[in-house]
């Protein structure tokens, strides 16, 4: 025997197969092969092999690169004012790669958002998020806005002049909305001006907050799309 | 043995080229991940070795510097003393139990004077740095417990709990430089307990 069948037995004799309720039947198969086939390999539609298709999947793999990348900067990057600058700066000349890291997490961003974007022209160009796929639709919509948010909070974080200004200038439009402007201000800034409440504030949004929701929401989206399948064709 | 079609041919190649990829950044984030030797030290810290500690016209009789150093283990201070009037320097092959009169050595630092001496300040008591220096009577005092230490006399422990003598640092003349290059009596740190404490050997 396989040391693969072993794998795969010591795993249903442990889960799979396992079932405390007599008399009830799992919703899923009863060995971890049919279930895992059942998962991998699911057919889809023709249509939906089109390279316009595929928008979605790269946005999620560029979702994934920037987790990666964003835990390997994670491990030298120090968010305080007297720390921000010099340790990016000490990633981008002394940490082995580190330059290729950053550069990766920084474009791995501009593909997450301009994936998301194309991805949502497409879906809205062929129909797809009509009913009964309007609540995916939604979920996707907020994906787009938290990935921008999400680029908004990680510019600040090299705490350079540019980072300084941008988020300036940034929170200064979100201060124009009416009614809640100053209170989203206030909330972001955590003082009078862009400081260092600021930046801890918007590194733990960018590190904790908004990964985590992402994640959250995209296993639901993914589940609600594997249940309802992929709409239309072009 | 499974028979070889189109399909097959190409998931094996997708198969491939991923692990490949996948396996290849591996080691790439094992060494992004370790620290360097190569790194600048932090603030305060220098790297193990021999150091410079003035330049030779910056030291004129009466004068006292420090200077940080490494031996291997941690950064210390150091004290580099031009002395005037007579000086002795520290005996070697003694331990922390006779460690207290340790003048009448030998000068072996290389190319300078007697007058010119070097010695750790952590304190053998309880590892402050002492750094309190009276050029008259040559005296070094630990500002934590009032340890004192006769710098013209083998830093010998003239009064206060100092257990010890602060051992001392072999100077070198390179050029125009006053290095620091290494322990004195190498053994005798060994057998002080804050310095082992300490991890400084």
């Amino acid at each position: 025997m396989g040391i693969i069948q072993k794998v795969i037995d010591f795993f249903d004799e442990r889960y799979f197969k396992y079932v405390d309720t007599p008399g009830w039947k799992p919703t899923v198969p009863n060995n971890m092969k049919d279930f895992l086939e059942g998962v991998m390999k699911k057919p889809i539609p023709d249509y939906a092999t089109h390279p316009m298709y595929c928008l979605g999947g790269l946005a999620f793999a560029a979702f994934l690169l920037q987790i990666a990348t964003g835990i390997l900067l994670g491990m030298y990057y120090k968010p305080t004012p007297e720390a921000a600058y010099e340790s990016v700066k000490f990633i981008m000349t002394q940490v082995y790669m580190g330059s290729l890291i950053r550069g990766l997490h920084a474009w791995g961003a501009n593909i997450f958002i301009a994936a998301i974007v194309l991805h949502t022209f497409r879906v809205f160009l062929t129909g797809s998020y009509k009913k009964p796929r309007e609540l995916t639709w939604v979920l996707g919509v907020s994906v787009l806005g938290l990935s921008l948010f999400e680029g908004f909070t990680g510019y600040l974080l090299p705490w350079d002049q540019l980072a300084y200004w941008a988020t300036t200038v940034g929170l200064q439009i979100a201060g124009t909305v009416p009614v809640v402007g100053d209170i989203i201000v206030q909330l972001l800034q955590g003082g009078p001006t862009v400081g260092p409440n600021t930046l801890s504030r918007f590194y733990i949004i960018h590190v904790v907050l908004l990964p985590l929701t992402i994640m959250g929401i995209l296993a639901i989206k993914f589940l609600m799309i594997r249940r309802q399948g992929i709409s239309g064709g072009l | 043995m499974k028979k070889t079609t189109r399909r097959n041919l190409v998931k094996y190649a997708a198969v491939c080229g991923i692990g490949f990829t996948v396996l290849n950044s591996v080691p790439v984030v094992l060494r992004y991940v370790s620290p360097s030797p190569d790194w600048p030290m932090p603030k305060g810290q220098v790297k193990p070795g021999p150091i410079k500690v003035a330049d030779l016209k910056d030291v004129s009789p009466g004068s006292f510097t420090m200077f940080n150093f490494n031996f291997g283990k941690i950064t210390l201070v150091g004290g580099l003393w031009y002395l005037e009037g007579k000086v002795t320097h520290q005996r070697k092959g003694a331990t922390q139990a006779d460690g207290k009169d340790m003048g009448g050595g030998a000068n072996e630092n290389i190319g300078l004077p007697d007058e010119i001496v070097s010695y750790c300040l952590l304190c053998t008591h309880l590892g402050c740095i002492p750094k309190n220096w009276d050029p008259e009577q040559s005296i070094l005092t630990c500002p934590c417990h009032n340890g004192m230490y006769d710098i013209s006399n083998g830093a010998s422990v003239i009064s206060g709990p100092p257990p010890a003598a602060i051992p001392e640092i072999k100077l070198e003349k390179r050029g125009e430089e006053i290095w620091a290059v290494d322990w004195k009596d190498l053994n005798y740190v060994k057998t002080l307990d804050v310095y082992k404490n300490k991890g400084a050997v």
